[in-house]
């Protein structure tokens, strides 16, 4: 099978996180930060909850990610996995503790 | 004949000058007000000569349009998707592109060296809501694929000032000021126009893209992605028709040189200075072994799913 880690493995831990960081903030995926605060506020929707968890795993230890995933996922600018995930929680969650 | 080289298999006469769109007859800007009827005039003019004369090269995949590739129900030849593809009839399309203003959408350019049925499914794309026809086809490929990647110029953006300053195209701010485009690490295109087209059209009839554009959109549904290698869709030789530029690491990292490019361009749009160095990008070697991205998500009607982008990617290393 071809493709993105998300996409061969979707039921492999972190397949959510890194599947929703592509599908909503990928540049060629057209990234779109308002959509997806929209879309996890339906928190009881199961995806929802496991995207917040996985980004807490990956933020206590991004070494948790498949190598190159979060990148190939995000295309972030930000220097670093941790300071994206940082960014990341801060602009979804605002100061709510990991 | 005094020289020759090999192209889809055959050997080929080699013209006098390979004939690419940007080299064309017309392709700079004309005085007056029927610029564009000129420009239109002299293309088409180029294309006729093309069609006379064997040594003047066409785009190589027009070529492969009539051999045969695998599909889902049997091998056909590439014309018969860009024929059968929903959207525009020809005299549609024709009226489309001999209405468009090249200054305006310069991503039709390509088009007007492309085969009817290659410009009929161009026109086609042109009228969606996708971007893959501005930001990944011939028009994007180049120094254009070389400055978006290095400057973020968007190739969507066909204002050259506005292009310089990496404004998106499509985002604006909510103070009315466009937004700075944002690039991955790549910037890749099909850069011939009848490789683009097939690989749209074969595209839609993949089942795996045919299971997404089959649905019904509903209330929370989403953009969804699928990944077909080249050669499936463009057949063996399909890699030779993607190109693209990668930006250059900075000290071995590209996470730096993502960070750096960002601060980069920021100092250019703010008139501030910066520690930040140019960024640098290099050509990608090649394309064989790669995949086709494609991204489909519901159209802003939510009336049903469409092709949002696809553009090629070069093999992981």
């Amino acid at each position: 099978m071809t493709g993105s880690f998300w996409n061969r493995y979707p039921d492999a831990p972190y397949a959510t996180l890194l599947g929703v960081i592509f599908n909503y903030l990928n540049p060629d995926a057209n990234e779109d930060m308002p959509a997806l605060k929209r879309s996890l506020s339906h928190t009881d929707r199961e995806w929802v909850r496991v995207f917040k968890e996985e980004l807490r795993a990956a933020m206590r230890d991004p070494g948790v990610l498949p190598e190159g995933t979060l990148f190939e996922a995000a295309s972030f600018e930000d220097g670093s996995e941790r300071r994206f995930l940082d960014r990341l929680w801060r602009e979804l969650y605002g100061d709510e503790p990991v | 004949m005094p020289h020759a080289e090999r192209r889809g298999g055959m050997e080929q006469p080699r013209g006098p000058e390979r004939l690419g769109p940007e080299q064309l007859p017309g392709a700079e800007r004309l005085p007056g007000a029927d610029r564009y009827a000129a420009e239109r005039r002299e293309i088409r003019a180029a294309m006729d000569r093309a069609a006379r004369d064997p040594a003047f090269a066409q785009p190589p995949y027009r070529q492969s349009l009539d051999r045969e590739l695998p599909g889902p129900d049997g091998p056909r030849p590439p014309r018969e998707s860009l024929r059968e593809m929903p959207g525009l009839s020809t005299e549609a399309a024709e009226r489309h592109l001999n209405a468009a203003d090249l200054a305006e959408r310069p991503w039709l350019r390509p088009a007007m060296v492309a085969s009817e049925d290659a410009r009929r499914v161009i026109a086609t794309v042109d009228q969606g809501e996708g971007h893959h026809l501005r930001r990944h086809e011939g028009a994007a490929s180049g120094d254009a694929a070389r400055e978006r990647v290095e400057r973020l110029c968007d190739p969507a953006n066909p204002d050259a000032v506005s292009r310089g300053r990496a404004d998106d195209a499509f985002k604006v701010g909510a103070d009315g000021v466009p937004r700075r485009h944002v690039c991955r690490d790549e910037a890749t295109a099909i850069s011939d126009p009848d490789a683009f087209a097939t690989a749209v059209a074969r595209a839609m009839e993949h089942p795996d893209v045919r299971k997404v554009l089959d649905r019904t959109v509903q209330p929370e549904d989403k953009r969804r992605e699928v990944e077909i290698p080249i050669n499936e869709l463009l057949g063996p030789k399909g890699h030779e028709s993607c190109a693209g530029y990668r930006l250059i690491p900075i000290d071995g990292s590209i996470y730096k040189a993502m960070d750096n490019r960002a601060a980069w361009v920021k100092a250019q749009r703010d008139g501030a200075p910066t520690d930040a160095v140019e960024p640098t990008s290099s050509k990608i070697d090649t394309f064989e072994g790669g995949t086709i991205k494609i991204l489909i998500q519901p159209r802003d009607d939510r009336s049903r799913y469409e092709i949002m982008n696809l553009f090629p990617k070069p093999p992981k290393n």
